[in-house]
């Protein structure tokens, strides 16, 4: 997950942690209402989830890329992309 | 495959070219002129996406159907359509936004705008992606409250 959120680290400012762990934990918890077959970039078993946060007036988007583990009892997060 | 993705990279050489007349007109011609150029570049480069994102969709297709249709190498090259459509779909915004200064309202400029935010959140940056999951298959990945932890102490 260190690559996935090279991204973000980069990115984001630290006022939107709270509200992008809450999407990620939203997304743990029920992936199949949140989640999507994704075309791209890795369609044998990518999904996304993008969800936005609003922080300090100012609106950030993102979209988590991940796929389910072999036994689908994990969920393996690969990217997160962010813009404003 | 292959065959499609020849054509896109014909049409984008079309696209380009449009864009250079562009920055032409940013120093010569009548705005009005401009932005009515600015509008059908706009179309060709929504038409160049929606092209794209219909090959995109029907090569995952196939990758599902077919074991062992997946390949990084055909991942790079759907990359760097979209990310070459990017490239061009922030200097068509450049002069937009010249055009609106101006006064103008430019048909189909928002859904341009869209469309390129949409495109600046694709995965687009396959060699990074490729060594994530290569790292998660191989079981290098960390759990998520640790992942946090970390993002945390480096945006600090």
């Amino acid at each position: 997950m260190r690559v996935a959120l090279d991204r973000v680290s980069r990115l984001a400012p630290a006022e939107v942690l709270d509200e992008l762990e809450a999407a990620l934990r939203r997304l743990a918890a029920d992936p199949l209402a949140h989640g999507r077959p994704a075309a791209f970039p890795y369609p044998p078993r990518g999904q996304m989830y993008p969800f936005h946060c609003d922080v300090a007036g100012k609106r950030w988007h993102f979209v988590a890329f991940f796929y389910f583990s072999e036994d689908e009892t994990a969920l393996r997060v690969f990217d997160v992309a962010v813009s404003d | 495959m292959g065959d499609g993705l020849s054509f896109l990279s014909e049409q984008f050489g079309l696209c380009e070219s449009h864009a250079q007349a562009l920055e032409t007109w940013k120093i010569e011609h009548e705005t009005a002129m401009a932005c009515a150029q600015l509008e059908d570049t706009i179309e060709l480069m929504l038409s160049m996406l929606r092209s794209l994102r219909r090959h995109n969709e029907r090569w995952a297709a196939h990758v599902q159907d077919v074991p062992g249709g997946f390949s990084w190498d055909t991942v790079r090259k759907f990359a760097e359509l979209y990310r070459q459509w990017h490239r061009l779909s922030q200097r068509v915004l450049d002069a937009v936004g010249l055009c609106e200064a101006e006064g103008f309202v430019v048909q189909g400029a928002d859904q341009l705008r869209e469309e390129s935010r949409q495109v600046a959140l694709m995965s687009l940056d396959t060699d990074r992606v490729r060594r994530s999951i290569e790292s998660l298959e191989e079981g290098r990945g960390i759990p998520f409250a640790q992942a946090m932890d970390e993002l945390r102490d480096h945006l600090r």
